[in-house]
Order: structure tokens, then sequence, then C-alpha cells
């Protein structure tokens, strides 16, 4: 049993949450991360579950791919363009922490930016890959396309917040109790690192090995 | 202070109005919860139907009541129905009605999230049922193997039914058990530390996090087989690299958690309830908290067993088995707490305590038959029999269903103010009890006689046919227990006696609140110094400067995760329209990709997305979560 009496537990509580505590406190922004973070959870576990299958038919495969592997020019070329929007983001983020609103938005736009030409540079390589296998044509093709297409669609996303963040409050405010910018830079950031996870699972290896 | 008008103040920010517009547009989680839990019921009625329609066509043998495709029709609908339409969220229903009066909570942490949640799980179920009109019925079963879903052997829509509505439902889940972790977590009642929490809460996060990795992988599997289905991908065929182990590795390791998920939030009621009804605290809290969290965590490492006779290697097969008896650990510990519980209390047999006694002698029956094909030979012999729906129902009714009832028993007074009549409790009761028996007991004997599952007629001269007579028998007398409590849910909740705020005695947040509830939940939000508030000496709505009353808007207070300090003030929403017009958005692109229309997808999706804008757009009153 307690050494602490159940009396004393009491008051102790009561103290945490007098009156002069409550009145004292800030308005909560931190839903919206929570949020995030566990639909970005959600969404990570979309990708292991890709890579899984990817992994599983690999493993069973006589030759994997069975045809000539993918380029990786336009991949690497990718890779840079969303690496540098993270760090454009990341200094926007330390921007708006000292005030400079301006600095956020403009990092948001270039977020934006960097969406579209991931965008056109995704759909170059599929169409320079379709001559090489299709979709239809075996399992490879499948889940190459599949993969990275769910990613594509994560990015697409990723742009809507960025619009979104673009015409709300960035930080929390009485009307919109959370921190746009940050959540949706948090996505981002999660966007690339799936980017990575597929580039060096999917895109490298069939290199390495060949 | 005026205690009235304070009251009428907190009502006026809390309520919705009573007319379409509030139905359509409320946030509030008591009404969502009822909500939930009247669909819910409904699926069951439902699925329970085409259970009886199956055990006609079964009673004897060659019989021809149902032809061997609409059989298959009606046993994958029965399946479906039962395991995702209305065990799942029969269960969240009760979180959701629970959680936030039992945290001492003014509403979950999103509400606007929660109303898109139950909207979503509405119109998947509607999508599902669609396809009963225009006679185009999945017929693959609940698991829906390939090759036999792909369009090849399973041509028409339904199996594309299936897999669209279930991604559809996902949506649903996922959404709900990130609800319920952010509102654990962060709205906690002051004094609330981990220690003292009640243990649904503790199931409801175990779920909850489950929930998000198994369900996306469901979506991965379903998604597969939609892209073969229609545009012709190629991810189960062996001639062209694939695999179809695949679907059943990735629905498995969905569908194994799920069944937990059915089943760790029905424990966790009846953990709520035996205390209660045995006058005294559970034995056992922190090993019972364990056991289910390590039931949740284990959960995922034991899919394979559903996959034994697939011919894996026997190393991988032999680490499924080992896990798959560990498992059966936890779930003993929770037994053990239960009984140790009523053996040092003084039991009262309400029909809450009856149901949750039914609900521990067939639990402890399907559990242990449940260790038994977890050993690998003992399965090979028996997979694919009939002992194995009969574990399943055994788990299923007994730690779903009968707990489900217990639960309705024991919260019914509370959510309609009025008690449910003892007598005719206890007649539904023996009605089910010794019904399911009836029913499945002989199951376990067909199986061992080696009588296969998932046929829909069996050959005479086998000596099957008096123990499948009296499964259908017990079905029906199991039905009409069901029946018998509906009627009194029904007529006691407009004619049973005043309830009282705390009927039972009980020891938990949400007894403290009126019978129904106010809008608002309670007064103040309360202080909390032990796990079991309404036993305890303190006083938990102590605030005579009423500083916790929090009537200037809709607010509720966020706390620390450990120790529940007050941490800040959250504001919550308004009522809103945007989450069912997005849910509806939703069923538009599960409609559009059904027929294959994609211009109209896009459409739909474009829709969607204003609609998301619509609901997070900064507005004058209130907050858009």
């Amino acid at each position: 049993m307690s050494a602490i009496s159940e009396e004393a537990i009491g008051r102790e509580v009561e103290a945490e949450a007098s009156a002069e505590v409550i009145r004292n406190l800030p308005w909560d922004a931190s839903r919206g991360t929570w949020g995030m973070w566990l639909f970005i959870l959600s969404e990570v576990w979309i990708f292991l579950g890709l890579l899984f299958a990817y992994y599983y038919m690999a493993y069973h495969a006589v030759s994997w791919p069975p045809e000539e592997a993918p380029s990786l020019t336009i991949p690497y070329i990718i890779t840079g363009v969303l690496i540098a929007s993270c760090v454009v983001l990341e200094a926007g983020r330390r921007a708006l922490m000292g005030g400079n609103r301006a600095a956020a938005k403009i990092a948001l736009a270039i977020g934006l930016l960097a969406g579209a030409v991931y965008i056109w540079l995704e759909v170059a390589s599929f169409r320079k890959y379709l001559s090489v296998v299709t979709p239809q044509q075996d399992s490879y093709g499948s889940i190459y396309y599949t993969i990275f297409t769910v990613h594509g669609a994560h990015l697409v996303i990723g742009m809507l917040l960025f619009i979104y963040a673009l015409l709300v409050p960035l930080e929390p405010t009485a009307r919109a109790p959370y921190r746009a910018y940050y959540n949706t830079a948090l996505y981002w950031y999660f966007a690339t690192f799936t980017w990575i996870l597929i580039f060096c699972v999917v895109d490298v290896p069939p290199h390495i090995y060949r | 202070m005026n205690t009235a008008a304070v009251s009428a103040r907190l009502t006026g920010l809390w309520e919705s109005p009573h007319n379409l517009w509030g139905v359509l547009t409320t946030v509030d989680h008591k009404t969502l919860g009822k909500r939930y839990i009247f669909t819910a019921i409904a699926f069951l009625v439902i699925g329970g139907i085409e259970a009886l329609l199956m055990r006609i066509q079964l009673a004897q043998a060659n019989l021809q009541v149902l032809n061997p495709e609409t059989y298959d029709q009606v046993f994958t609908m029965h399946g479906s129905t039962m395991i995702y339409w209305y065990a799942g969220p029969v269960l969240s229903g009760f979180s959701v009605y629970l959680i936030p009066l039992m945290i001492g909570a003014r509403d979950m942490a999103m509400p606007r999230l929660n109303a898109f949640s139950y909207w979503v799980y509405l119109f998947s179920g509607i999508f599902l049922y669609v396809s009963l009109p225009v006679a185009q019925m999945p017929h693959a079963g609940w698991f829906a193997y390939v090759p036999y879903t792909e369009r090849q052997y399973s041509p028409g829509l339904g199996m594309d039914f299936w897999a669209i509505s279930l991604i559809f439902f996902t949506i649903s889940q996922t959404a709900g058990a990130i609800n319920f972790l952010v509102t654990i977590y962060r709205h906690r009642a002051p004094g609330m530390s981990l220690n003292r929490m009640p243990i649904l809460a503790y199931s409801t996060t175990t779920v909850s996090v489950l929930s998000i990795i198994s369900m996306t992988t469901l979506v991965v599997a379903c998604s597969f087989l939609i892209l073969d289905r229609y545009w012709g991908f190629r991810f189960f065929d062996p001639e062209l690299s694939g695999n179809p182990l695949l679907w059943q590795q990735l629905f498995w390791f969905f569908a194994h958690p799920w069944v937990y998920i059915i089943f760790l939030p029905a424990t966790g009621m009846i953990s709520m309830i035996i205390p209660v009804f045995s006058r005294r605290p559970i034995t056992g809290y922190t090993y019972v908290v364990l056991a289910t969290v390590l039931t949740g965590l284990v959960g995922f490492g034991v899919w394979v067993h559903h996959m034994f006779a697939t011919g894996m290697s026997s190393m991988s097969m032999s680490y499924f088995a080992a896990a798959s008896m560990t498992i059966s650990i936890f779930s003993t510990i929770q037994v053990f707490a239960w009984l140790a519980t009523m053996y040092h209390g003084r039991v009262v047999l309400a029909p809450p305590m009856v149901f949750a006694l039914g609900f521990l002698s067939l639990f402890i029956i399907g559990g242990l038959t449940g260790t038994l094909t977890a050993l690998l030979p003992f399965d090979w012999q028996l997979t694919d029999s009939y002992w194995v729906p009969a574990h399943i129902h055994y788990v299923i009714i007994g730690a779903n269903v009968f707990p489900v009832f217990a639960g309705l028993y024991y919260w019914l007074p509370k959510m309609t103010g009025r008690m449910m009549n003892a007598r005719t409790a206890h007649v539904s009761f023996w009605l089910m009890f010794i019904g399911f028996n009836a029913a499945f007991f002989p199951m376990m004997l067909l199986g061992l006689q080696g009588m296969e599952r998932r046929l829909y007629t069996y050959p005479a001269g086998l000596g099957w046919q008096s123990e499948n007579l009296a499964i259908t028998v017990g079905a029906y007398i199991f039905a009409i227990g069901v029946l018998v409590s509906f009627i009194n849910f029904y007529v006691s909740s407009k004619r049973g006696p005043i309830a009282g705020p705390n009927p039972w005695n009980a020891d938990t947040l949400e007894w403290s609140t009126a019978s129904p509830p106010d809008p608002y939940g309670s007064l103040h939000i309360p202080t909390i110094a032990s796990r079991h508030p309404l036993w305890d000496a303190h006083e938990e709505e102590h605030d005579p400067e009423g500083a916790r009353i929090l009537d200037s808007e809709r607010l509720t207070i966020s706390t620390t995760a450990l120790d529940a300090i007050p941490i800040a003030i959250a504001r919550m929403p308004t009522d809103s329209i945007f989450p069912l017009l997005l849910a509806l958005g939703l069923a538009g692109v599960a409609t559009a990709v059904l027929l294959n229309s994609l211009w109209w997808a896009a459409g739909a999706v474009a829709v969607c997305i204003l609609f998301a804008f619509g609901w997070m757009w900064p507005s004058n009153e209130g907050q858009a979560a």
C-alpha cells in the first residue's frame, strides 16, 4: 500500500488543477500535431505493406526484376529535389519561429513547386519505363508502378496541404488552433522519407546485384 | 453559483438542435456512440438472418433450399457483415459513448472526425449491401482468397463490392483509432494518471494502435485485388512472378489483429462490469492491463496460424505455433483476474453479471479450442473442418456478443435513463446460452468426424444429419433469445423504472453524470485521486471557484499523457455538415471506382478535396477538428 494517503493525493491533484492554474492555461494546439503523427504512422504502414509485397515476390521469383531494371537518373534527380525542398521547409519553420511569416509562405510555395516538379519527373520516368515493362505484363511491373503511384498520390496530398497552409494562419490562433505550417512540413518530411525508403529498396538494389 | 443557470448555459453551448439539421451535423459523442451501436446491431440482425438461412440449407443432407452459388454468397455476406460491420463497430460505439465520460472529458479530441467515422462506416455497410438488390453479392468468404477472386473465376461485381466497401470501411476504423488515441492521451481529467485509468481505456488504446497498423495492410491487399480485377495487374499470378500466397500473407497480417480488435474492448467492458457486481475492485489491475497490451502486441506475430496448411517451411510455421500458444497465457491471466475478483468479492447476479458469466464460460471453451489448433499436427487434421467455425463462434459470440449484451444491460440504463427488466433478461440469457451451446458444440463433434466447412450441403449416410439438425434448432433458439433481449431493450427504455445516475453503485466516472447524461457531460471537469472515483472519499467535482466549469465556449481540459496534469485548454468544434458531406463524397468515389468510371471518380475526388477544405476552414465560431 502506498505511504501517501488518498487525502494527500486528492489535495495534490486539486492543487494541480486549482482555479489559478486553470485560468492561466494556454490554448491547446497539439491535437493536430498528434493527429498528423498518427496519420503518418498509418501511411508508413501502407508503404511497409507494399515493400513487404515487393520482397515477398522477389524472394519467390526466379529472377528479379525479370527484365531490365529502371534507370536511376530520374530517381536521383527526384531525391535531390525532395531533400532540397525539405531543407527549404525547415528553414521556413525556423523563420516562422522568429516571426517571419513571409519567408514561411515562400518556403511553402517552394515546396508546392517541388511537388509539381516531382510529378513531372515521375511521369517522364514512367513513360520511359513503360516501353520496357507494363503493369499488366508481370508482377514486377504491377508492384513497381503501384509503389511509385501510391507515393505520388501521397505527394499530391502533401501539395494540397501546402495550398491549404498558404491560405490559413500558419500558427495557432483562436479560430484555427493547430500548427498549420508545422503539421504540413511534418507530412512532407514523411513523404520524402518514404521516397528515400522506396528508392533504396526498389530502385537501387537491382543495379547493385546485376 | 447558480447550478441551473450554469447548466443551461453549458447545455446551450453543447446541445445539438432537435431537428433534421441537428441530426445531420451533430458531433456529440453520445449521439454518435448510440448511432454506432444501433447500426452495428442492425448489421448483427442482418448477419443473423443470413446465418439462419444457411442453417435451413444445412439442416438435412442434400437439401436444395439454396443453390451452391447462393449459399456461397449468403455465407460470405454473413461472415463479412458479422466480422467487419458488426463486431468492430459495436465495440467502437461503446467506446465512443463511454470513453469521454469515463475519463472526464466533454467530448472526443476530434469530434468532427468522430462524426465522419460514423458516416463512413454507415455508407460502407450500405455500399456492400447494394450488392444484394442488384444480385451481385460477393461469394468468396470473408477472406476472399485468390486466385478464386480474380476476375477470371469471379466475374461480375460481387468481389468488387467486397473489396471497395472494405477499403471504405478502413477509413472509418483508422480515423476512429486516431481519435481514440489522442483523446485518451490528451483529455483525461486532472489526476487520472495512467495507473488510474479505467481498463476499457487501455483496451481501446491497444486496439486503436492495432487498427492503425493492421487496417493499412488490408488496404494494400484489397487494392492489389482491385488493380488485378479492373486493370489486369498481376500481383498473384505465379506464371508471371506473382504469388497467390501474397494475398493470404497480407490479408491475415490484417485479419489476425482484427480478431483481437473485436475481442479486447469486450474484455475491457467485462473488466468494468465484473468488479462492480463483485462489489470490489478488480484483482490484479496491472496484470490485466499488461495482458491486454501484450495480447495486442504478440497478436502481430501469429498470423501464419491461419495458413498452416499452405506448405510453408516447418521452421517458420513452428515459430508462429509457439507464438499462438503464448498468446493464450495473456488471456488466461485476464480470466484468472476475473475469477479472483469474484472469489474475493460478493457476487450480485444482476443481468450484466449473468451475461458476463456466460461470456466467461464460453470464452474459456473457445480459447481452449484455439490453443489446440495452435498445435500444427492437430491443426492439419482439423483445418477447414467444422472444428474451426466452432472455435470461431465460441470466441466471437462468447467473447464479443455476450459481453456486448452484458454491456447493453449495464449501460442502457445510463443511455436511456431507465432500467431493463431483469426477469426478461434472465429468460433471454438462458435461451441464448442453451441455444448457442446446442448450435456450436455439435460443430466440434462434426469437425472431429471430418465434416468440411464452407460446403453448401453434405451427403446422407455419414451420420451427420442429427447433429446438423440439432445445430439448426440451437441456432433458432439462440436467435429467439436475442429477440427477447431486443424486445426488453425497446420496451424498458420507454417504460422501465427510472434509473438515476448510478443504479449499480459503480465506481467509474460515467456513473457520476445524469442518466441520460447532459449534453456537456459533467458540470465541472472532475479531478481524480484514485482508480475508483465514485468509491473513494475524494470529491471529484469540488470546484468552489467554478474554474473547471469552462462555460465561455465549447471547451475541455488538456492534460499531460502520463500524469494528467492540466497543461492547456482545448477549444472544441461546433457542429458541422462537412463530415457527412465528405463521407458522401467518398461514397461517390467508391461508386465511380466500382463502375470503372475514372473521370467520375476524379470528379468525386475533387469534390472531396473541396469538402475537406470546407471542414478545416477556420470559422468565426468554433474550431475545425
